[in-house]
């Protein structure tokens, strides 16, 4: 798709924004990368004592600082991942050790719930890491990154990442990330160590069996539920060809349909056939927050959409999607990916964006 | 004469430090001597510290950047001390420091010099297991990194100069003399080691080289250990399967001259047992001791799950008497006795846990300062004032006072600078030096102006980091406006040039790319806030540590990854935003709530700090459990101290005391409370700066041994006072020890109560001649210079017997006296003991109350519930909440020096914030939409500062809000906003997203640049 290659230019895509960003892989050679979130206090530090000891690792991981490995919001694991991470590293203090006293509890409670529910998207839970590195560990520092790494390699490219990405989990990426922002899962991803640990509110002590049960139910539910409203965003479609697309009994359809319909995300809109016919509502005046006038990178404007994009090969179309996905702006509510939106259905939206 | 605002330590390990950064967070300004080039003392080679495992340096670090840092504090290390002169308030030192040959003011700490040095020499940081160069920095994180010339090794080659790109190396540099002028003096030169050379004929340290001494072993744990954290044998580098450790090597030993006990080998054989178990896999430790010395806070718990979790072997009663070799193995023969029996076993390795003794420069500074040592050339202090030296105005703190752990030293070190601060607080502010900044520039509605100052830092990036390609490359990102390079972008002439540079550029954010924002971020702000830049505009690339440093073999990769993590930080910067100052007022005044001894300290000492001190007392008189004592061990007059602190509590107008006095409600944040009292029955309303907890503790009323059943049968406190008023008449007296402590239900040591003991039957012996007292306990636990009053009663004659909870005596009575069995373990039979007084040593129990107390306050308890403060070893006088203190038995057992020390310290650190009149608040904190908020109370519940709380909004709606005061900035309550409500400033999920998505870009660039390059010719690195 690089000019060189030259088999994608089509009308809708500027030549420029093509020539900058779309290359080929070069075959064999591939280079993971790795996105690490350090703690101040102990893993970046950690991570500047592997330097002052010259203790050599890959140079595959861009570390991000943040305060607490508490405050990795699974969001942005994800959104990584989104982005054309193969990896993610979170390290933090190890456990006792916080300089917040109890963040990195909560941390490793929640890579493990992320870990379990991404599970569902597909993607390789081994691209998510979670290590304990303390100020003095500069050599564990660096084989944890090298062994990391190494394992990335061994995994190959992130399936989202790359020109081609696979759909099917960058969609699920999209849905997991809309679960996130969900009031439900996070009650539970942030009261669960509290339930083990000092029990509920009537002194009950919860199992983590017990809450990874709910937990997978809150994930399996939201998921179809944020899928219904991706397949019902521009055409409304019964419960019955709902139940066949997602291979999902009609009666868990309908009853998702109900839940949806009372959170006002669907409305019906004809029948046929007797069965009504459901549509995603627009979810205008949802946007919660807007990047100040000069955080917004100047690009030229372009429109392209992928309805209209006509006949290209499937290669190209899943590039341009992934392209319109990372870049563009939602032609219909105007969020940007990286904001926060609640129950954001935007994923078709998007595909049929507008650059600015 | 006139009093001088500024103070001098001695000693820069944990105490001088802890001292310090009290005195000059209180407006004081400090000069910080120390002997060795660089500052951090013992507590820099620890790998772990005893009960919680924290990591040293973790913990440590932070302290060290922030001492070094500080603006008040003058560190002058490699110096020692010459001459003083003058009197309390005014004292005139002359210190002298030698020639490191590199100058502090342009070495960077980056160590090129060491790289290339070619003399390698034992290192003693690593206990000579590594080799250091001969310029050398002591630890990798030390302050200040300046490097030294070590010049009895150095050959004078001058290869250092030549690689040094700062101009840093002088070889003629010649020692300086300077004169410092202060008000107060602190001494904490610390501890040194016991020499085991001297017990080389009985344990072959030295001779057998699997015979290593305890911070030995400590170093091998270290993660920058010689060995990387395995243990190893020094003689064929074998992992040992059997490890011994043997105890009290240098301590509780009259024939070497060390009588005393050293207070801390105990916890830290078990501590590196336990440690050394977790590396190596198989490894058996098997620790041979006299008394387990486990008297701290949760040190019994710890000694209990190392038996018991870690499968340590303990054998008690065993001084091991020598070490033999078998030569052809090296490995090691230890006889020792268990159950009665001779044995005899091989182990691996032997450690020995090497005692404290006096430090090498005591001498010298008691002969300087005419402070007097002790026969064991410690420094002497009384009970009543443990901080104190016999001249005014020159104090002492940490382990030159007496064998101590890390948080003795700390509070130690702390009520030091509260005696140093209260004797000049008239001078407080008068030699700090306030930074001035310009004015604020308004950014708003401007667009990213970006300028980028990337480092050589000498060659350490330059060497692998192709730094022109960087800077040019910087240029074509969005919004920089301004790159360009510097040999050190540190150097104080940069400074100047990034100060004009952004004024010249209207430059409304600047990016350094150099070494690690962690020791420099808070520089280049200063620096870009006298450009009238916001601080928050300010963000770092750590191209070195992180970068050159890490991928030296690899330029061509390292130069891409510096493009990519400077591009993260220009897409960071874009996205920054200039957050603004919140500013706390300080009712300059302390509630102390609490009227025993421990309470009236530290009211006497926020009055004499010059601040209003309310004592609130729940009982009719001041004095609580003290009350009840008369003497001391050493025979202190205890009720005379006693009246005369409550005549000078009477005396003192700055103290206000409420008796039969009760809290009932309490609201507000640091520098901010508002406490409801309950005076008598009438509720008064007081509004104070901070809190100092000192509620104390009070005696367990025993329901064993038939106590209450028998009119002879007391506890220590009792016949304490029978004996005072000289009511007591008998021939034979029985103590038994650990009355409810140490039990399965109430596991801790209570600390105080076989040196209470000791002192009674002491008396009993000094009062009655030729009386016999036996003391049944199960671990003699007088440790410090406690120890020579327990040898003094063996002495005496008084018999002692151990028991365990297996074997506990049994008390029965006989006619109308007592009788007691108990089974002696040396001769293997019960003995019957019909004393005339039988005498239990209860339990010292934590307050009822402190459970409401606690909530009401909003501060943990312990699992003993006893108060838990913020950290067991660094802060152990303080709440996780600002602004509340605690001090004395509410926080665990304690004996009644360590009481006023800890009163002091709690003091000090109030003072930190006192002081101030307007306290800045740290502004990146979290910040509630209050549109989003559903008021479920789960940044409440997590957070652990209590900064979030649920307020009643006009429409009756409950939000959340988070009090600016209390939140840290951790972003906890962010991540868990059941709503995604909140936001953490500087670090929102936009501005780090922004640099995940730059980080990304990564492929596209990288493969772009073939072809590109091919045509310049330039070395690509896509193609590697």
């Amino acid at each position: 798709m690089a000019t060189g290659t030259g088999s994608t230019d089509k009308p809708p895509v500027e030549k420029e924004q093509v020539q900058e960003t779309v290359q080929q892989p070069e075959p064999g050679k591939f280079e993971p990368q790795i996105i690490g979130f350090l703690c101040n206090w102990c893993s970046y530090a950690g991570a500047d004592l592997a330097g002052v000891s010259r203790i050599q690792y890959p140079s595959n991981l861009k570390v991000i600082r943040v305060m607490c490995s508490g405050s990795v919001d699974p969001i942005l694991i994800v959104e990584s991942l989104i982005r054309g991470a193969d990896g993610v590293l979170v390290a933090g203090c190890h456990p006792g050790d916080c300089h917040y006293i109890k963040g990195n509890y909560y941390t490793k409670n929640r890579i493990k719930i992320l870990k379990e529910i991404i599970k569902k998207t597909g993607i390789e839970t081994e691209r998510i890491k979670l290590e304990w590195v303390s100020a003095s560990e500069g050599s564990k520092f660096a084989s944890v990154v090298k062994e990391f790494t190494d394992k990335i390699r061994e995994l190959g490219p992130s399936m989202v990442a790359g020109d081609q990405p696979n759909i099917d989990q960058l969609e699920g990426l999209y849905v997991l990330r809309n679960i996130l922002e969900d009031f439900r899962l996070n009650v539970f991803i942030t009261r669960m160590h509290e339930w083990i640990e000092d029990g509920n509110v009537y002194g009950d002590k919860l199992s983590e069996e017990q809450i990874m049960d709910h937990v997978n139910k809150v994930v399996d539910d939201e998921f179809l539920r944020t899928r219904i409203l991706f397949a019902t965003k521009e055409k409304a479609l019964s419960v019955q060809t709902l139940s066949n697309i997602f291979k999902e009994p009609q009666q868990k359809v309908l009853e998702h349909l109900v839940t949806l319909r009372d959170r006002d995300l669907v409305r019906v809109e004809g029948t046929e056939e007797d069965a009504p016919l459901y549509i995603a509502q627009p979810q205008e005046g949802k946007r919660i927050s807007t990047l100040p006038r000069w955080a917004q990178v100047e690009r030229k404007s372009i429109t392209i959409s992928l309805a209209n994009l006509g006949d290209v090969d499937p290669e190209t179309r899943s590039y341009i999607a992934r392209e319109l996905l990372l870049t563009l702006r939602c032609y219909n509510c105007e969020r940007r990916r990286s904001e926060v939106c609640h129950f954001s259905v935007c994923i078709r939206g998007l595909m049929s964006g507008v650059v600015e | 004469m006139e009093k001088i605002g500024a103070v001098m330590i001695a000693g820069g390990g944990i105490a001088g430090m802890q001292s310090a950064l009290d005195l000059a967070d209180s407006g004081f300004k400090v000069y910080l001597v120390d002997s060795s080039p660089t500052i951090g003392g013992a507590m820099s080679q620890l790998d772990k510290t005893f009960p919680t495992n924290d990591c040293a340096m973790c913990i440590m670090a932070p302290k060290l950047v922030e001492t070094g840092r500080h603006h008040n504090i003058e560190l002058l290390t490699n110096s020692s001390i010459k001459d003083v002169k003058g009197e309390a308030g005014n004292f005139t030192i002359k210190v002298t420091k030698t020639a490191r040959r590199v100058r502090e003011d342009k070495c960077t700490g980056c160590g090129i010099c060491t790289l290339f040095c070619p003399i390698e020499v034992p290192d003693s940081y690593n206990k000579g297991m590594k080799l250091r160069k001969a310029i050398y920095v002591r630890y990798p994180q030390a302050v200040p990194p300046t490097h030294t010339i070590d010049m009895e090794h150095c050959i004078g080659c001058g290869i250092c100069e030549s690689q040094c790109k700062a101009n840093a190396i002088e070889y003629a540099q010649s020692d300086e003399e300077r004169e410092l002028n202060v008000g107060a003096i602190i001494v904490s030169p610390g501890f040194d080691e016991f020499n085991l050379e001297l017990m080389r004929r009985e344990y072959g340290f030295g001779l057998f080289p699997n015979v290593i001494s305890s911070p030995q072993l400590e170093r091998m744990l270290s993660a920058t250990g010689p060995y990387r954290g395995l243990v190893l044998r020094p003689s064929d580098g074998k992992m040992p399967k059997k490890v011994a450790f043997i105890q009290c090597v240098g301590s509780r030993d009259r024939s070497i001259g060390n009588p005393y006990c050293s207070s801390v080998c105990c916890m830290f054989a078990i501590k590196e047992a336990v440690i050394a178990q977790e590396h190596n896999q198989g490894l058996q430790a098997h620790i041979f001791f006299m008394d387990m010395r486990a008297y701290g806070k949760e040190f019994d718990d710890y000694y209990i799950r190392a038996e018991q979790e870690h499968g340590i072997l303990f054998t008690r009663n065993n001084r091991i008497a020598d070490v033999s070799q078998d030569p052809k193995t090296q490995n090691l023969i230890l006889n020792y006795i268990k159950d009665g029996e001779m044995k005899s076993e091989e182990f691996d390795l032997v450690v020995l846990s090497v005692g404290m003794v006096f430090p090498k420069d005591a001498k010298n500074l008691a002969e300087k300062f005419g402070i007097n040592l002790n026969e064991f050339n410690f420094c002497d202090t009384d009970i009543f004032n443990p901080t104190s030296t016999n001249i005014p105005g020159i104090f002492v703190a940490g382990a030159f006072e007496a064998p101590k752990d890390i948080p003795g030293t700390v509070a130690q070190a702390s009520g030091a600078a509260a005696h140093a601060s209260a004797l000049v607080s008239g001078q407080r502010d008068t030699l700090v030096v306030e930074k001035t900044f310009p004015e604020e520039i308004d950014i708003g509605g401007q667009d990213p102006r970006i300028g980028v100052f990337v480092c050589h830092c000498g060659i350490n990036i330059g060497g692998v980091v192709d730094v022109p390609e960087v800077v040019e490359y910087v240029k074509t990102l969005p919004n920089v406006v301004y790159a360009e390079h510097n040999l050190y972008t540190c150097s104080q002439d940069t400074q100047e040039k990034i100060k004009q540079i952004a004024q010249e550029q209207n430059l409304n954010r600047v990016i350094v790319a150099s070494c690690t924002p962690r020791t420099h971020g808070p520089l280049f702000q200063n620096t870009i806030r006298g450009a009238g830049l916001n601080p928050y505009l300010f963000e770092m690339a750590n191209i070195r540590d992180q970068c050159s440093w890490v991928h030296m073999h690899e330029p061509d990769k390292a130069t891409d990854k510096a493009k990519a993590l400077v591009r993260m930080a220009v897409a960071r910067a874009r996205l920054l935003e200039p957050l603004p100052k919140s500013e706390i007022e300080i009712s300059p005044s302390a509630i102390i709530i609490g009227g025993g001894v421990t309470g009236m300290n530290a009211a006497l000492m926020i009055a004499e700090e010059g601040y209003d001190a309310y004592l609130i007392e729940k009982t009719d008189k001041l004095g609580g459990i003290v009350n009840r004592l008369h003497y001391g061990l050493r025979g202190e007059d205890i009720r005379k101290y006693l009246t005369e602190l409550k005549s000078k509590i009477d005396s003192n107008d700055k103290i206000k005391v409420y008796l039969n006095t009760t809290l009932e409600n309490f609201s507000g944040f640091v520098g901010n409370y508002e406490a409801e009292l309950n005076v008598n029955g009438n509720k008064e309303t007081l509004k104070t700066g901070v809190v100092i907890v000192a509620t104390g503790g009070k005696e367990y009323k025993p329901e064993e041994y038939m106590y209450g059943e028998h009119d002879r049968i007391l506890t220590q406190l009792e016949f304490g006072e029978l004996l005072n008023e000289g009511k007591v008449k008998g021939k034979e007296f029985v103590m038994i020890q650990c009355v409810g402590s140490r039990e399965e239900h109430r596991p801790y040591c209570s600390r105080i109560c076989c040196t209470h003991a000791i002192k009674n039957a002491l008396k009993i012996r000094e009062l009655h001649p030729d009386s016999k007292v036996y003391i049944l306990f199960k671990d003699m636990r007088t440790y410090g210079f406690r120890e020579i009053y327990y040898e003094d009663a063996t002495r005496e004659g008084v018999l002692f017997i151990r028991f365990d909870n297996e074997t506990k005596p049994k008390v029965s009575k006989d006619g109308d006296g007592i009788k007691i069995e108990v089974l002696d373990h040396f001769i293997q039979e019960d003995v019957a003991l019909y004393p005339d007084y039988l005498i239990l040593s209860p339990a010292t129990l934590p307050n009822e109350g402190n459970y409401d107390l606690a909530q009401m306050l909003k501060v943990p308890l312990s699992k003993d519930k006893f108060f838990l403060e913020a950290h067991m070893k660094l802060r152990p006088v303080e709440f996780a909440t600002e602004g509340v203190f605690l001090a004395g038995l509410a926080h665990s057992p304690k004996f009644f020096n360590e009481c006023i020390s800890e009163a002091n310290a709690a003091v000090s650190r109030a003072c930190t914030v006192l002081s101030k009149r307007i306290m800045e608040a740290y502004s990146a904190i979290s910040v509630v939409d209050e549109f989003k908020c559903i008021g479920c109370g789960t940044c409440e519940e997590i957070c652990e500062y209590h900064a979030p709380s649920l307020v009643e909004k006009g429409s009756g709606k409950l939000v959340s809000e988070i009090n600016k005061a209390l939140c840290k900035g951790c972003g906890a309550c962010a991540v868990a906003c059941c709503n995604g409500a909140i936001t953490t400033l500087h670090f929102k999920n936009d501005q780090i997203l922004s640099m995940v998505e730059s980080a990304a870009e990564e492929l596209k660039r990288e493969s772009s640049k073939p072809a590109e390059e091919a045509q310049t010719g330039a070395s690509t690195s896509g193609a590697d």
